[in-house]
């Protein structure tokens, strides 16, 4: 015990913050893992895979079947739209400065919606090449969240007014805005179409099939990797938007990117899964509980803990009412909207 | 080799907020800006931080044009120590002097941690350093921001580039003893080859510890040089409109200004 090695020089605090992080990100890492097995194993048809797999039972044509069109495309289109939403919540409140940005709220999530919605109703009529088919949607989708990210971010952020009302007012005004063009498309949709605008307004996993997820699962991959090495610089951006140029940061860069992440992060998994509401909210308020307040924790746990969440609330929308199935967009907002209350109650009481 | 600016005015609409003015910042001194509210101060200051452009003049660093050097190599050489900021989030005080960390590699972190113990030491705050940044009282916030901003300016001893550290009334919110603890240390950094400049308020701070003292009235220079020269009673009393009385306090051995 007399050698000293390189982490106990180190102050002990320093060195604790280090592990606090690392085993964050595992946690996180290890509940998804967990998450993922359940959630492929348990639904409408059981499938037993620790017996597969190590064990002698096999699969009928049936269970394998399910397994690998149905049950695999479903749970991951679940975390990966589970991974962008969280971190995309995460880097805008980072953005923001405000703990209460989230893509549904502020009204990124129903841009997108109206994208989608319009894309449904509008592409029938035009003349779209083949190639682009399982692109299109979800690309109209991310249009509808850009415009709105943007216009978010001028009229929210430009004006010096760093309060967290006028950010929600805004998304507020936006999501009626939004909640217009909405009706307008289901005004004009016929019967086919009405049938899958329902489902947008609700949000639900259940038409994952690997042709049309695999664009999409590609998109919000990019966007969240394309988001997570700017941790440092939205720790900086802390500060402030001068103090953050002070220190090396080109602002007017690092917001065109978060913008841009999020907005296609959100619009691609809008465009698959429809508004699954609170998922940016909740997620990165319990990482940074567990973990601190660091972007390159937040943004890397957020991730894995948004994927397992929804992952899980999937699952639970899958079981609850067996045979049937509710929309999981409604079981999230559920639990999300109470957690909402009590951050702003919170919020309150403390500033 | 300096922080220059000359004839550096900056405009807005037909009202000049500065206009005219030559400074320059030499590695190794302290030299401190006053004037009353609205001379322009804050404005020179963030000119020559360049936080904004000059509509008229130049400002350079080292002989080159401060809008060519890019915002990395600016934030290598100097740091801004401005009023306190606010956050959203719970950032602990060791983390927001960690901000000022400029070198990425892996072998710089014995470098850091000594650089930022160092500024936690310097500014007196290692009985904050694990509180949340923003459950403390705004003169010890401003502490923190100037150990950020040396954290910033360190300098390795394999470096031997000027540094400059730019404050916007440091001692604003600090008691008598604090405030004097951040000039004498401000000094210190000075006489190891910082380049400083800080607006204050105190003149009595000003004219104990400033190299030369740089005079503002109405966006234009009164004057420029050594406190003794630059802080007659008659010229103070001009450019802050009320009776100042400057003497040189025979025990003290130093300048006292009287309002």
């Amino acid at each position: 015990m007399n050698a000293v090695s390189p982490t106990t020089e180190r102050e002990p605090h320093v060195a604790r913050r280090a592990n606090r992080q690392f085993s964050t990100v595992l946690i996180f890492g290890v509940a998804l893992v967990l998450a993922l097995i359940v959630a492929s194993a348990i639904g409408a048809v059981r499938i037993p895979l620790f017996a597969a797999l190590f064990g002698d039972a096999t699969l009928t044509p049936l269970q394998s079947m399910v397994f690998t069109e149905v049950r695999i495309p479903r749970v991951l289109l679940a975390a990966f739209v589970g991974a962008a939403l969280a971190v995309s919540g995460a880097v805008l409140q980072g953005l923001f400065r405000n703990p209460l940005a989230e893509p549904q709220l502020i009204g990124v999530s129903s841009g997108a919606a109206l994208g989608a919605i319009g894309c449904i109703v509008l592409s029938e009529n035009l003349a779209v090449p083949e190639v682009l088919g399982p692109y299109l949607l979800p690309l109209a989708a991310i249009a509808g969240a850009l415009a709105v990210t943007t216009a978010l971010y001028l009229f929210a952020v430009r004006k010096r007014d760093r309060g967290v009302a006028t950010m929600l007012l805004v998304g507020i005004a936006i999501n009626a805005l939004a909640a217009v063009g909405i009706g307008f498309f289901t005004w004009i949709a016929n019967d086919g179409q009405l049938r899958s605008l329902t489902y947008w307004t609700l949000g639900s996993f259940g038409s994952a099939r690997w042709d049309t997820t695999l664009p999409a699962m590609a998109l919000m991959l990019a966007a969240i990797l394309s988001l997570l090495p700017l941790a440092r610089r939205l720790d900086l951006l802390q500060l402030g938007a001068v103090e953050a140029q002070r220190l090396g940061v080109s602002v007017p860069k690092l917001r065109r990117r978060i913008v841009f992440g999020a907005a296609t992060a959100v619009g691609a998994g809008v465009a698959m899964s429809g508004i699954i509401g609170f998922v940016g909210l909740v997620v990165p308020h319990v990482v940074r509980m567990i973990g601190g307040v660091h972007h390159r924790v937040l943004l890397p746990a957020s991730a894995l803990c948004g994927a397992a969440l929804t992952v899980v609330a999937d699952l639970g929308a899958r079981v609850i009412v067996q045979p049937a199935e509710m929309p999981v967009g409604l079981l999230t907002s559920a639990i999300g909207a109470p957690f909402f209350l009590w951050l702003i109650l919170r919020i309150r009481t403390t500033r | 080799m300096s922080l220059s600016g000359r004839g550096i005015g900056v405009s807005v609409g037909e009202q000049w907020l500065i206009e005219d003015i030559d400074i320059d910042v030499a590695p190794g001194e302290l030299l401190v800006v006053l004037g009353p509210n609205g001379a322009g101060k804050t404005t020179l200051l963030s000119v020559l931080a360049g936080d904004r452009p000059a509509d008229a003049g130049e400002v350079t660093l080292n002989d080159v044009a401060i809008e060519h050097i890019g915002i990395e190599s600016l934030a290598d050489r100097r740091a801004v120590v401005g009023p306190p900021a606010t956050l959203a989030f719970d950032f602990t005080v060791r983390d927001i002097v960690e901000m000022g960390w400029r070198r990425r590699g892996r072998r710089d972190q014995a470098l850091h941690d000594l650089a930022v113990e160092r500024a936690i030491a310097d500014c007196d705050i290692g009985a904050l350093a694990n509180r949340v940044y923003m459950t403390l009282s705004s003169g010890e916030r401003q502490r923190v921001q100037l150990a950020r901003g040396l954290v910033q300016v360190w300098q390795p001893e394999d470096d031997t580039a000027s540094r400059w550290l730019l404050l916007d009334e440091p001692t604003s919110n600090l008691d008598i003893a604090n405030g004097i603890s951040v000039l004498e240390r401000l000094r210190e950094k000075s006489r190891q080859g910082l380049g400083v400049l800080a607006i204050l308020h105190d003149l009595n701070l000003g004219a104990r510890y400033a190299d030369r003292v740089l005079l503002l009235q109405d966006g234009k220079a009164a004057a420029c040089g050594r406190p003794a020269d630059v802080m007659t009673a008659d010229r103070l009393s001009d450019v802050y409109r009320t009776p100042v009385h400057v003497e040189h306090h025979n025990e003290l051995n130093r300048l006292v200004v009287l309002t």
